[in-house]
């Protein structure tokens, strides 16, 4: 303990300003860079994506559960979300508003790449990595309305 | 005069020797078990089978049986919503039975079929309705709400775990159907592994009976939960009913009145002894994905009964991602096929290496002295192609 005090850090460096850049450091809101940001970032690379930094997405995972994506998709038909990109990965075709910006993975290869993503999500991209990813799961169209509508409405 | 040292030294030895004694007795060997492995090589020819509908394929629901001596393949067809009876010494389809999707000869949804004595038998395990399908098609409904299997649940409690590809599937013996159970709980929380895996009802008094069968101690330990490992696997063999479950390498053995007869290790020597799972309370489904895609499990356990062995596929580890750091598959894989013998007492397993990478695992029955083994190969709308892997 006694050699961990005078160490050569502690020396150079004032004591206070060490503890406050602790603290400073672990205050950071390093919980909104998500988790699985790289597979995310994989997939869209893989879509051909051209990423900008601040661009909002939705994605819509088409697959396993059907009933976690209709609200969604029912909400798509009817409404042009307020986002720069609309990714459905899969060939889940339907009469939707949008017609520019958004993309379809016929291929479903979105399985494959470490998403953590199960069900609707909106993200913001931000300098290499994704952040304040929102799960988007709703049970009705009017739920995904207040979900999607509450994050891009901020 | 005194050498601290030297003192120190020895009972320095003495504890690092007491210490590997300890990790050795830890360590699950293979003599402990009294189990003996032998290697064998797989022997794979091809198996056709003739159709007119590929509405089989993909469908865990099917159930394989020998009658008059003639082996059969009772599949379910999702495309039109019907039983598809083949011959398989002849390698062809029979017969079709259509069934309704509504209405008092109905049934919604197909989970799993089983057989016996020319009726095939059809259950949806969420509005616990079971089909009976005779050979000259006639059906009958049996509604098995609320049965009492005379244990701690109320009836309500209780709910049919059907999962054909970890064998959760009702087994059927004399007049009493075997049912996977699970209680209406938490499936995250300790309380849902305390309760029996099995209940059992009369098909004559219209009844249940009694439950019997533990869940593996796996479940029920500090970081025991397996999400989607938490399948009950319910097998025949020659004197009663095996089970055992995606995350253990035990199979327990009960006769028909559910007492226990005994546990047998049917694993690869290196399978951990108690399997590590995933935290309670897990709301990451892509760590659950990982976990599947990285540990080595089980899928079902079946008989065959012309060579007395219970047979189980055993997942290998595998790395996490490819190369091109996309994800591996948790099906198509490496695999081990295990054979446990009832004449060796199931002391004996014998241990093929299989590519599941070119076949669906759990498509796979016994046929002949053997198992046939779906192909992922569906390029012949009018062929569905197997893997014969005959037993030595």
């Amino acid at each position: 303990m006694k050699a961990y005090l005078n160490s050569p850090i502690l020396k150079f460096s004032n004591y206070h300003v060490f503890i406050g850049l602790l603290l400073f450091s672990t205050g950071c809101k390093q919980s909104e860079i998500y988790k699985y940001s790289e597979g995310i970032f994989l997939y869209l690379d893989y879509l051909g994506v051209d990423i900008k930094k601040g661009q909002t997405i939705l994605l819509i995972p088409y697959g396993d559960c059907s009933l976690c994506i209709e609200p969604a998709i029912d909400y798509l038909k009817f409404n042009d979300p307020l986002v720069d990109l609309v990714i459905i990965t899969g060939e889940y075709s339907a009469d939707y508003q949008r017609i520019r910006d958004i993309i379809y993975d016929p291929g479903g290869r979105f399985k494959l790449y470490e998403t953590g993503i199960f069900g609707p999500v909106i993200f913001k991209i931000e300098t290499g990595k994704v952040k304040g990813l929102i799960n988007l799961q709703a049970s009705t169209q009017m739920e995904f309305e207040r979900l999607i509508e509450g994050y891009t409405q901020l | 005069m005194r050498q601290p040292f030297v003192d120190i030294d020895r009972y320095m030895i003495r504890f690092i020797l007491i210490l590997l004694i300890y990790i050795a007795g830890c360590k699950p060997r293979i003599q402990d078990l009294d189990i003996c492995i032998r290697e064998k090589e797989a022997q794979l020819t091809d198996f056709h089978l003739r159709t007119d509908s590929l509405g089989v394929v993909g469908a865990f629901s099917f159930t394989a049986f020998e009658k008059d001596q003639i082996e059969f393949l009772a599949a379910w067809n999702e495309a039109l919503n019907a039983i598809d009876i083949y011959n398989l010494d002849e390698g062809s389809i029979i017969d079709r039975i259509i069934i309704d999707e509504e209405g008092p000869k109905g049934i919604p949804n197909v989970d799993a079929l089983f057989y016996q004595e020319d009726i095939i038998y059809l259950i949806d395990a969420a509005s616990k309705r079971i089909l009976k399908v005779g050979f000259d098609h006639r059906i009958e409904l049996l509604n098995l709400r609320n049965i009492d299997f005379n244990d701690s649940r109320n009836p309500d409690m209780v709910f049919f775990s059907v999962s054909p590809e970890f064998g959760s599937v009702p087994l059927i013996h004399d007049h009493l159907v075997y049912f996977p159970v699970g209680t209406q709980t938490n499936f995250e929380s300790v309380d849902y592994y305390k309760e029996n895996v099995v209940g059992v009802y009369d098909l004559q008094e219209s009844q249940g009976i009694l439950s019997f069968g533990n869940w593996d101690k796996g479940y029920v330990q500090k970081n025991g939960y397996f999400g989607s490992l938490g399948e009950v696997s319910l097998s025949r063999f020659e004197d009663g009913i095996a089970i055992s479950f995606p995350i253990s390498p035990v199979v327990s053995l009960y006769d028909w009145h559910g007492d226990k007869v005994k546990d047998i290790w049917m694993a690869s020597q290196t399978f951990p002894k108690q399997l590590e799972g995933l935290p309670r309370y897990n709301d990451d489904l892509q760590r659950e994905r990982n976990f599947l895609v990285t540990s080595p499990w089980f899928l079902k356990t079946f008989y065959h009964a012309k060579k007395k062995s219970l047979i189980r596929f055993e997942k290998k580890e595998q790395r996490l991602k490819k190369p091109d750091q996309t994800l591996n598959s948790t099906l198509f894989g490496e695999w081990y096929l295990h054979v446990s013998n009832d004449d060796s007492f199931f002391v004996c397993i014998d241990q093929y290496d299989i590519n599941g990478y070119d076949h669906f695992l759990p498509i796979s029955f016994p046929f002949k002295d053997g198992i046939l083994i779906k192909k992922l190969n569906d390029e012949n709308e009018s062929i569905l192609e197997f893997s014969y892997l005959e037993i030595q």
